[in-house]
Parts: C-alpha cells; structure tokens; sequence
C-alpha cells in the first residue's frame, strides 16, 4: 500500500548566508525510488542532508509522518578507507546505534544474513580498504541495510566507478528496492545512470527542483530542463551538438 | 633489580602509562591527527608548568589548561582561508612558548624542567600511583564500553551522524579520556615519554600488522618489552628514564620491522 513518509514542505537550506534550495516541496512514499539529479555542486548533498534532519532547514519543515529509521551510504571521500577494518566488522558498524547495546548472537546473526544477501561472504575477512570501488559501495549498501531500515538514503553511490561497476551497483540498489521494498532516495550527476533503475526523478537546478515521474521522461521535458538538444537513443540520453 | 620497590612501582606506572598512550595512539595516527595529539600533550604541559609557577596543584592546573585544548580540537575549526592543521600549529607554538616563558619566570619550574622532559618515573611517589591506576581503569571502561562507537565515528563520521552519533561528543569523550591520560604521565613519565608512546608504537604495529585488533595488542606487547628494558637500561647505565625508555622502544621496533621484512623477503 501506498503510503506517504515524508513530506518535505517550502524548505530553503543552505550554508550561512549561502542558499542553496529555496522553496523546494515534494512528498516521499514507501514505494518510492527517487533519483536526485543534478550537476556537481547543484545542492543533491545538502538536500539529502535536509531530508535526514542533518542541516537545519532556513524554511519551511521536513515533517517525518511516521517514526522511520534511516540506512545511509555516504559519498566514498567521507569514509577513513584507512582504518584497517575487515568487511565483517564494517558491516557490523551498521548496528551500533547510538547507547543502545545489541546482543552479540543478535549482531552475529544480522550480519551474516546481508553478508549471504550481497553475496559477500567471501569477502568478510577481507580488509574493507583493499577492496575494489564497485565492492567497497557493496559492502556500504549491506551495512546500510544491517539494520533492516525503513527507507534507503544513497549519496552517490556509482561516483568514480567504471561503467560495468556502475550499472551492477544500480542492478544491486534495484533488487534491495524490488525484494525488500525499500523505498530509495539516491544522489547523482550521471543521469544516465539512473534513468533506466529509478522511478521518479529530482532534478535540481538554480536552487529549485523539478519532479518528474519516469513515464514522463519525455525528450522535450528533458530538452526544456537542460536547455540543450538532446535525445533518447537506446535507453541513454544523447546531447545533440 | 626487579625486587626494589622503586623499580617495581616505577615498571608498573611505565607499563600502564605506556598501554594506554600507545593503544590511543592508534587512533591518533589512523585518524591522521598526531599533531593534535602533540598539541594537546604540550596544552597539558604548558599548565603543568603554569601551576608550578603559580603555586597551584599542577596536576589542577593542567587539567583546566586541558580543557581548552579539548574544546578547541573537538569543535570544527575551520576556516574556508585557513587550514585546520595551522591553527593545531598555532596552537602548538603558542602554548609552547607560553611554556617556556612560565620557565622562565619560575625557579621552581625551572627545577623541575629536566623531569617535566625526561620523566621522574623511577622516584614515582604512592599517590602517582593511585592516580595512574584510576585514570587506567577508566581508560579501560571506556574501551570496553565505547571502543566500537569510536571505532565508527572515526572510520565514517558522516554515517555515524546519521544515525544519531554526535561527533562533536565522541570527538570530547576522546581528546578528554586522552589529556587525562596526558596529565598523568607527564607528571611521572615525563613529555618525551608521552610523545614517543603516542607516535611510535602505533606506526610500527601498523606497518607489521594488517588487522586492527593485532595493532592493538602488539602495541601493548612493546610497551611492556620497551618498559621492561628502558627502565633496566636507564637503573643500569644512570640514564635518564624517560628518553632511555623511548629509544628502546624505538631500537625494539626496528628490530621487529628488520625481522618482519626479512621474514616476509
């Protein structure tokens, strides 16, 4: 069934000063699987922080209608690749939450679950650091869904990888998407990457966003959003000289 | 030699000061913030020695000194002109200067100057040792408690925030538990001691080791190994205590690194 989680109502975020959205409005469902796309720097980042109610919004609210709890995969730059942890231990971070003190049979059996999931148990003993990119983003996703989250937030997941790794890490956020039905909320400049996995897109530009569902992805929309000549060939968009 | 009391206390407090300085050096150096570490060992000092000068209990003195270095290194100081690592630098240079002026001023703290650098460890008196195995416990409780939330906040800080870590505190809940640490050993252990255990250890142990719970436990191996040998070496040949037990340890680890790459070739 069909139901709203969030809503994200007039909001304006940014950093002092500096806006960086203003007066963006859009609701999430549990079916969801939203792509924000937008060039380097557009503000996907600061809206996913706003979304999670890391950045205190200037406007409006971001109001969560139900209690839900968040799994997050972060941009790769973020993360200290040189803590010489092995995959099960960085799997395991995903269920330290907060004081709260799990049982170590309760741990154990959580990740050996995602580590059967991802296909990863190979790789468990392994050290996460010496991993390859497409790996790395797979072990982050199995630790994101450690916890069995209510909703999947993705900073760039596919950024820096070759193009194969890229589309088996969107094949893998698709499958989490399909069988576990999480709703997704992911962030990329490569809108290639995306169009033929998510449902809905989040296109910023000049501090405003504009939503568009898939079946809507027409030629002419995206032409008058870019604001260039561009087609659709083979599933992939094609910017016309 | 071992049977003196002197020896004996003075091996205890060198082993406790050395396990922790050298298991939070771990995470000093993965979280590339050793210069943070030294800033902060040199705050501690600095009020070590303003509490000489001022008359004041030093170990008090250091202590509120400490604070600010804590505060200051677990907020987010930054500048969009100005690096982080300069104001670790800034700091660094004042404080030490400060230090020095204190010195200067202070008969009694130029007294004491030889034992501030090289520690005083083998006439460490009763009440040092109480106080090393308190902040030792509580070091151990933190470990216990916390060691995997550290372990999070330091290897991904922006995941850990999501899910409702406050770096700002865990950053506090470690520079504290360390400046404790601090103010404890540059008493008895002295700076170079304090210095060598926060850096030394934990670099060679990375270097040998690949797994994070190895590099902890071969650190602590090697601060009993150095411990046990600088302070014999340091009673033998009339050394001073401190920078024999660094060079030991620094000796000791060659030796291993030596041994581990041929063994490896």
């Amino acid at each position: 069934m069909k139901t709203k989680i969030i809503e994200i109502k007039n909001i304006s975020v940014g950093y002092g000063k500096h806006i960086v959205l203003e007066d963006v409005s859009f609701d999430i469902y549990n079916t969801d699987f939203i792509a924000v796309v937008g060039p380097n720097g557009s503000g996907k980042t600061t809206l996913i922080h706003a979304i999670l109610k890391k950045l205190k919004v200037k406007k409006g609210e971001v109001v969560y209608c139900t209690k839900i709890s968040f799994g997050y995969v972060p941009q790769m730059s973020t993360v200290e690749e040189i803590f010489p942890f092995s995959v099960y231990e960085v799997i395991q971070m995903g269920l330290y939450n907060k004081f709260k003190f799990l049982d170590k049979k309760e741990i154990n059996a959580a990740t050996s679950e995602v580590l059967s999931y991802f296909d990863l148990e190979s790789y468990k003993d392994k050290l996460f650091r010496e991993l390859s990119g497409g790996l790395k983003r797979k072990v982050l996703l199995a630790r994101a869904l450690c916890s069995n989250p209510d909703i999947l937030v993705l900073d760039e997941p596919t950024a820096n990888l070759d193009i194969v790794s890229e589309h088996m890490t969107m094949a893998l956020i698709k499958k989490i998407h399909d069988e576990k039905h999480k709703p997704i909320i992911l962030a990329t400049h490569h809108l290639n990457t995306v169009i033929n996995y998510a449902e809905k897109f989040c296109f910023i530009k000049d501090k405003k966003i504009k939503m568009c569902d898939k079946k809507d992805l027409t030629e002419e929309h995206l032409q008058d959003l870019f604001e260039t000549n561009l087609k659709f060939e083979n599933g992939k968009i094609i910017i016309m000289e | 030699m071992f049977s003196l009391p002197f020896i004996q206390k003075s091996l205890f407090v060198g082993i406790l000061s050395s396990i922790m300085l050298s298991y939070l050096g771990v995470y000093i150096t993965l979280k590339r913030v050793v210069f943070v570490g030294i800033s902060l060992a040199q705050i501690v000092t600095c009020g070590y020695i303003f509490g000489l000068l001022v008359n004041i209990n030093p170990y008090f003195t250091s202590f509120i000194f400490s604070l600010f270095g804590i505060l200051l290194f677990s907020s987010n100081i930054y500048s969009e002109k100005i690096p982080k690592d300069a104001i670790i630098a800034l700091t660094y240079i004042i404080f030490l200067s400060l230090s020095v002026l204190f010195i200067a001023k202070s008969a009694k703290a130029e007294t004491h100057l030889f034992n501030v650098f090289s520690g005083d460890i083998l006439t460490v008196q009763p009440q040092e040792v109480h106080l090393t195995i308190a902040i030792f416990i509580l070091f151990i409780i933190s470990q216990v408690l916390y060691h995997r939330q550290f372990n999070f906040v330091s290897f991904d800080p922006e995941t850990a925030s999501v899910y409702g870590y406050n770096r700002f505190l865990w950053d506090f809940v470690f520079y504290s538990v360390l400046s404790l640490v601090f103010i404890t050993t540059i008493n008895t252990t002295g700076i170079i001691f304090s210095f060598g255990f926060i850096v030394i250890p934990a670099m060679f142990s990375i270097i040998v080791f690949e797994r994070i719970k190895k590099i902890f436990f071969f650190c602590c191996i090697l601060s009993i190994f150095s411990c046990i040998i600088g302070i014999m070496l340091s009673y033998l040949l009339d050394l001073p205590c401190g920078p024999t037990i660094v060079v030991s340890l620094f000796c000791l680890c060659l030796i291993i690194f030596s041994v581990n790459k041929i063994f490896k070739i």
